[in-house]
């Protein structure tokens, strides 16, 4: 399904290891404050914002 | 802003979040967890994902907010996680490798918002289907961070407690002993075990344990998790099979709190509730279950153990079928 109109892109994003190994955490910050986080396996290209 | 309020006569919380009234009711012309690239305007601006958390929009639990954005460092919370990037798909028709992904990005979220201080438990839930109340239809599940351990599972946890303080063992490990044995058993892949409890409240009810005694998802090991994956996958695709179409259920995780403290009373384990006593009527909760707190079951556990019992054996022999 699709997505709908345009807003103000996430402002910043930074990599962090997740407790657990093989995990790649993205944490990015949505922009009326909130975090997102973003989940890969380590071999996995992460997503970028 | 949610507000928690105690009810002396019940002896419980009561959550209040009336933001929520006004959410996203089953959208048709957008997807709000579909990822909609930088800038987007749905909840996950990104090109694509595996597996994505973020905190509710309308959460019944804080943070507390000001100026419109929530106060850091947080506290307790309410997290969305999305699945996939896939919008047709249901939990059952995941591939493996992403339902361990889902595993491990739980033990993550347990260990993160159980180490907070204001966390004394971290409710991990999905909700499936219209008839369940969702109203999102993309594949997604919840996590409260709660201040206080809710009431079903401080219930449960102090059972336990008494069973194990009078010189019992664990209570979960006797029941998974027991029921494996039973004729209620659903199916038990060695260190997994699925079965309809003896004295279930939802026709269809299942609880699925890991064999081992371990407190939380956090301490699954990487087999146990591949395994667990497994489980989840048979059973989903169990219900499916049985009922001839994608199930609604609430699947929920029960586990030790995180308020810092032992508890090795707790055994992880998941709780499945579909709605359905057969596939074209509801089990409703009305007058017994509401007004005095006793369940009323149509069936009898050995009854619909059998029928998915045969389900998930057909799931091992043959393929998926998408519904």
């Amino acid at each position: 399904m699709s997505a709908a109109k345009k807003q103000e892109p996430p402002r910043r994003a930074r990599h962090e290891p997740a407790s657990v190994d093989g995990l790649t955490r993205v944490e990015l910050e949505l922009p009326d404050g909130r975090y997102l986080l973003s989940y890969a396996r380590a071999k996995v290209k992460a997503p970028h914002a | 802003m949610p507000e928690l309020r105690f009810d002396v006569m019940r002896n419980e919380w009561v959550a209040y979040a009336t933001e929520r009234n006004d959410r996203t009711f089953l959208p048709t012309d957008h997807c709000p967890l579909c990822p909609s690239g930088p800038g987007g305007h749905s909840e996950v601006p990104l090109d694509d994902f595996e597996v994505v958390v973020f905190e509710n929009r309308f959460p019944a639990f804080g943070p507390d907010r000001v100026h419109d954005r929530p106060v850091r460092p947080s506290s307790t919370g309410c997290e969305v996680v999305v699945y996939t990037p896939e919008h047709e798909l249901t939990l059952a028709q995941l591939p493996p490798e992403r339902v361990k992904l889902l595993i491990d990005v739980w033990a993550d979220r347990y260990a993160d918002l159980g180490s907070r201080p204001e966390v004394g438990y971290v409710y991990i839930f999905e909700n499936k289907g219209e008839e369940v109340g969702v109203t999102l239809h993309h594949p997604h599940g919840q996590i409260y961070a709660m201040p206080f351990v809710p009431p079903f599972i401080a219930a449960e946890l102090q059972t336990a407690h008494e069973r194990l303080v009078s010189g019992g063992g664990c209570l979960h490990c006797e029941q998974i002993a027991r029921e494996s044995r039973s004729p209620r058993l659903v199916f038990d892949d060695g260190s997994m075990v699925a079965f309809v409890p003896d004295a279930a409240r939802w026709p269809f009810e299942v609880h699925l344990y890991p064999r081992r005694h371990v407190a939380s998802i956090a301490e699954l090991d990487g087999d146990e998790r591949a395994e667990l994956a497994a489980a989840l996958l048979r059973l989903t695709r169990a219900y499916d099979r049985h009922f001839g179409f994608s199930t609604p259920y609430v699947m929920a995780m029960h586990q030790a709190p995180t308020d810092g403290k032992a508890w090795p009373e707790a055994h992880l384990h998941f709780e499945f509730y579909p709605p359905h006593r057969r596939p074209d009527r509801l089990k409703y909760l009305a007058g017994v279950e509401l007004g005095a707190g006793t369940f009323v079951n149509d069936t009898r556990p050995e009854d619909t153990a059998s029928q998915l019992r045969q389900a998930a054996e057909a799931v091992l022999s043959k393929p998926l079928v998408r519904l």
